[in-house]
């Protein structure tokens, strides 16, 4: 028995070891890594500017972590891996500002709210008003996540929300999900984020815009993370997020300008 | 009407090729070596296995094409194959239950059969728990319940140790004489054969060599097979007339000299005979024997069987030969397996039979 | 004599078991014992709960009712593709079961190859409801009900079978009263780890089902859901789970593989 114990020991040991290793990464080497943990809506752009960012500092590498901002703000608080974190929320970001803290934060850019149907809008939407019309199949992300938060209060500004909110079939857990339910037909309408409609899936729906009045606008901080292995690499990456090409690319992909404040 | 087969059974490269009639009332012992087809002809009759060709009939109605379901036939298998999920009378009910019947009419009729055939046996005992004995009379019990019109037993004794087999021997023989309609025993059991069948048919490498009552079979037998289960000594060949009234019977296994019966029609040339020698008449030396006897075979004991005071010697010799001598002289030469020995014995004493043609049918 | 085990085997396995009790004891320690009641009512525990069983045991149900089936043609009957067939019948284990859930969607969403069918000629749409979610545990569960009664029929002696044939049974009579008990231990350790399984599906059912308390919520998404939010409460509801498979496999008491 006692035998038994000291191997379980020994064992627990060994995978703690190799465990810990992984946070002392080798920065002493020729190439440096960025870890960036971003929100899901920002995987197209975020991946476009990693590539640019690496060509323009060769000897660097940006490894991205993509994830529902909600999450990423746990794990981050958790890990302590992240050297750069770019948010979907203010919240998501308030939190990790408390633990392990941030800095350099700055607004990079902003996102509305768009509904989508698929290519044959087969419930008639016309307006976000429609999303009360009784028989909606309307799709919207968990609550619990930045772009069902939004979705719900742009549903509470139109003064639908009693009636959208008995529509709602799914919650799903991003908005990469959220969108699938409408390319797939399944959904009759889903409220996302105007970047979720650019390229890619721009063919396989039909958008409608959201009134002004009743629109939400998601503003988007980025952070350097107090602790991360490479905090002048991680200034270096939000430089280049607030510059001019990251600001452009982020255009391309439907983000819209950080606001001036 | 009774059975009446005439098939042929492909079983991959096998074929077997039968043709036999059982009347009502009558028991046939499908007798044979291992791998000799006989639980395939039985598996056909039964419907478990397709028939290639030709029909079986059973009272006058075609069975061959029938699934096996709906043949009203009752079976027994060597390892009993009793349902090891189901009870005693379970199992015994379960023909009638298959074919439609209420549960309690079918309950009633299985300890009906079970009181008769196996009357110590628990009925909501499992199968598990039952010696090998016990398991046959249940199996027997079930292959009768239903009433069929055709009993197929195969191999009944098999999985019974020695002990057990008599008793079960002599209940097989009541029931089977209580069964009206007609029977088939499969067995390589001589023993078995020869007490409990009517008639036999001797199946070798998938076809009949041999037809016949027990007796006929004991003092006719026609092929090596059947001269061994009946403990004779038969020798198959051509004839080769020799200068000095003797011939020379050439078989496979190697050549023995005969006397050519003074009575008989001439054989033509190269015409198939066979020779006939009781074991009684075979005598072993454990010495080169002097003398002049035409016939010495040297080889090894392969087996020794005592039955009372007399001893069956099998030998190894070319060809092979089986002797019979009493236990005085195999305890006065210390006989062992093994030994080696010579065989002889009397050219006259070799009965010579003309070959006759083996029958189709009886 | 006391078997000597060799060393690096002894560190093998003792890594093997720290690796499998580690997160349940990590979830056993960090469970907030005291905010339990409330925790679990946030969350919708016993909706959770109940949707769980509901959709579980009637995967279940339709698994064993169209796998045994199944399972006993590709055991005994040969036909060309027989082989393939069965690959792609047990595939759903091997599959990351969102790409399932995908796959699920293409052929019954309501733009799917059949779902198409569905809802033009009956207006029926099977994503966003209990049958979807049904559905969708059924596919990733059912290849273990099939896997264990193959291997049951397998193992199984057929001359049973030929034996009941030749004493009057039909063959469906003969699969009832015979083979089906004979490999009743294989069935239902077959069936109860089809259950576990269905009771922690999430991939496929969230892809294909969505996820809508009361609905299509079952514990797996709700504790999915609940982390964000209420990290205790996904902790108690994980707690749930564990336990209620717990019970069932001790219950089978190392029968999981099949062996009577």
């Amino acid at each position: 028995m006692k035998k038994a114990i000291g191997v379980v020991s020994l064992a627990l040991l060994l995978m703690t070891a190799a465990c810990s290793n992984n946070s002392s990464t080798s920065s002493a080497g020729s190439t440096s890594t960025i870890n960036v943990f971003a929100a899901a809506s920002l995987t197209d752009a975020f991946t476009k500017i990693g590539d640019d960012y690496q060509a323009a500092n060769a000897g660097t590498k940006v490894i991205f972590n993509f994830g529902s901002s909600t999450d990423l703000a746990t794990s981050i608080g958790s890990e302590g891996t992240a050297d750069v974190f770019a948010s979907a929320s203010g919240a998501a970001m308030d939190t990790v500002q408390s633990a392990p803290g941030v800095s350099d934060r700055q607004n990079f850019a902003t996102n509305s709210l768009v509904i989508i149907t698929p290519p044959d809008n087969p419930a008639n939407i016309q307006s976000i008003k429609d999303l009360g019309n009784p028989g909606v199949k309307l799709v919207l992300a968990a609550d619990s996540v930045p772009v069902g938060d939004y979705a719900r209060e742009a549903l509470k500004n139109a003064g639908v929300s009693n009636a959208a909110m008995k529509n709602v079939v799914s919650n799903e857990t991003d908005d990469a999900a959220t969108v699938a339910k409408v390319t797939s037909g399944d959904a009759d309408a889903a409220i996302v984020y105007t970047s979720d409609v650019a390229a890619a899936t721009g063919n396989q729906v039909h958008s409608v815009p959201i009134e002004d009045q009743y629109q939400v606008i998601a503003t988007y901080p980025i952070a350097v993370v107090t602790g991360g292995a490479n905090a002048t690499g991680a200034s270096s990456f939000v430089a280049y997020v607030m510059g001019s090409a990251g600001q452009t690319t982020l255009r391309t992909f439907g983000f819209g300008p950080p606001p001036t404040s | 009407m009774g059975l009446e087969v005439d098939v042929t059974i492909h079983r991959g490269d096998f074929t077997v090729r039968a043709a036999f009639d059982v009347a009502d009332g009558q028991t046939v012992a499908l007798l044979g070596p291992n791998g000799a087809g006989k639980s395939t002809l039985v598996e056909a009759i039964a419907g478990l296995v397709p028939v290639g060709g030709g029909s079986i009939r059973l009272d006058g109605a075609e069975i061959h094409e029938l699934p096996p379901e709906r043949r009203p036939i009752g079976i027994a298998f060597q390892d009993a194959l009793l349902f090891p999920r189901l009870s005693v009378l379970e199992n015994v009910a379960f023909p009638l239950r298959a074919r439609g019947g209420r549960a309690d009419a079918a309950r009633a009729a299985a300890r009906e059969v079970l009181t008769e055939l196996a009357a110590g046996v628990p009925a909501d005992a499992k199968p598990a728990k039952l010696s090998g004995g016990q398991r046959q009379r249940v199996a027997l019990a079930r292959a009768l319940v239903a009433e069929p019109r055709l009993l197929l037993l195969d191999e009944p004794l098999a999985a019974v140790d020695a002990s057990g087999r008599p008793e079960l021997r002599s209940l097989l023989r009541r029931t089977l004489a209580g069964f009206a309609g007609p029977r088939v025993l499969v067995s390589h059991d001589p023993v078995e054969s020869m007490t409990l069948a009517d008639r036999i048919v001797v199946l070798e490498g998938g076809r009949v060599t041999q037809v016949g009552t027990p007796e006929e079979i004991r003092a006719q037998p026609r092929t090596r097979y059947a001269a061994d289960l009946v403990g004779v000594n038969l020798f198959e060949g051509t004839l080769r007339p020799l200068e000095d009234g003797a011939a020379a019977l050439d078989t496979p296994d190697g050549q023995v000299i005969v006397a050519l019966p003074a009575g008989m029609a001439p054989f033509p040339a190269g015409a198939v005979v066979r020779g006939r020698l009781s074991p009684t008449d075979v005598s072993i030396h454990v010495r080169p024997p002097e003398g002049s006897p035409r016939n010495v075979f040297p080889g090894t004991v392969e087996e020794i069987a005592i039955l009372g005071d007399r001893g069956r010697v099998r030998l190894r010799t070319t060809p092979p030969l089986v002797a019979e001598v009493t236990v005085g002289s195999i305890e006065r030469l210390g006989l062992e397996p093994g030994d080696e020995v010579w065989a002889t014995f009397k050219a006259v004493e070799v009965q010579v039979m003309e070959q006759t043609p083996a029958p189709d049918t009886l | 004599m006391r078997r000597r085990l060799p060393l690096p085997f002894l560190v093998l396995a003792g890594i093997g078991a720290a690796f499998v009790v580690l997160p349940l004891v990590a979830l056993v320690v960090r469970v907030p014992w005291g905010s339990a009641r409330e925790a679990l009512s946030g969350i919708g525990a016993s909706t959770a709960l109940r949707l769980s069983l509901e959709v579980s045991l009637a995967a279940t149900a339709i698994s064993v009712l169209i796998g045994v089936p199944l399972a006993w043609i590709l055991a005994r009957v040969a036909f060309p593709g027989r082989a393939l067939l069965r690959a792609l019948v047990v595939l759903p284990i091997v599959l990351p079961p969102v790409v399932g859930g995908i796959g699920l969607l293409q052929a019954l969403g309501r733009r799917g190859i059949v779902g198409r069918w569905l809802y033009d000629a009956f207006g029926i749409q099977l994503t966003f409801t209990t049958a979807g979610a049904i559905i969708a545990t059924t596919f990733v569960a059912m290849p273990l009900v099939i896997l264990a009664t193959e291997g049951g029929l397998r193992g199984l002696d057929d001359r049973y079978e030929r034996a009941a044939a030749a004493l009057g049974g039909s063959p469906w009579y003969v699969m009832r009263r015979v083979t089906l008990p004979m490999i009743g231990p294989q069935l239902a350790a077959g069936a109860v780890l089809t259950w576990a399984r269905a009771l922690g599906e999430f991939g496929a059912t969230i892809t294909f089902a969505g996820n809508l308390a009361g609905r299509t919520q079952t514990l797996p998404l709700a504790v999915y859901q609940a982390r964000e939010l209420d990290p205790g409460g996904a902790v108690l509801l994980s707690l749930v789970l564990v336990f209620l498979s717990l019970i069932v496999l001790i219950a089978l008491r190392g029968r999981v593989t099949g062996a009577a």
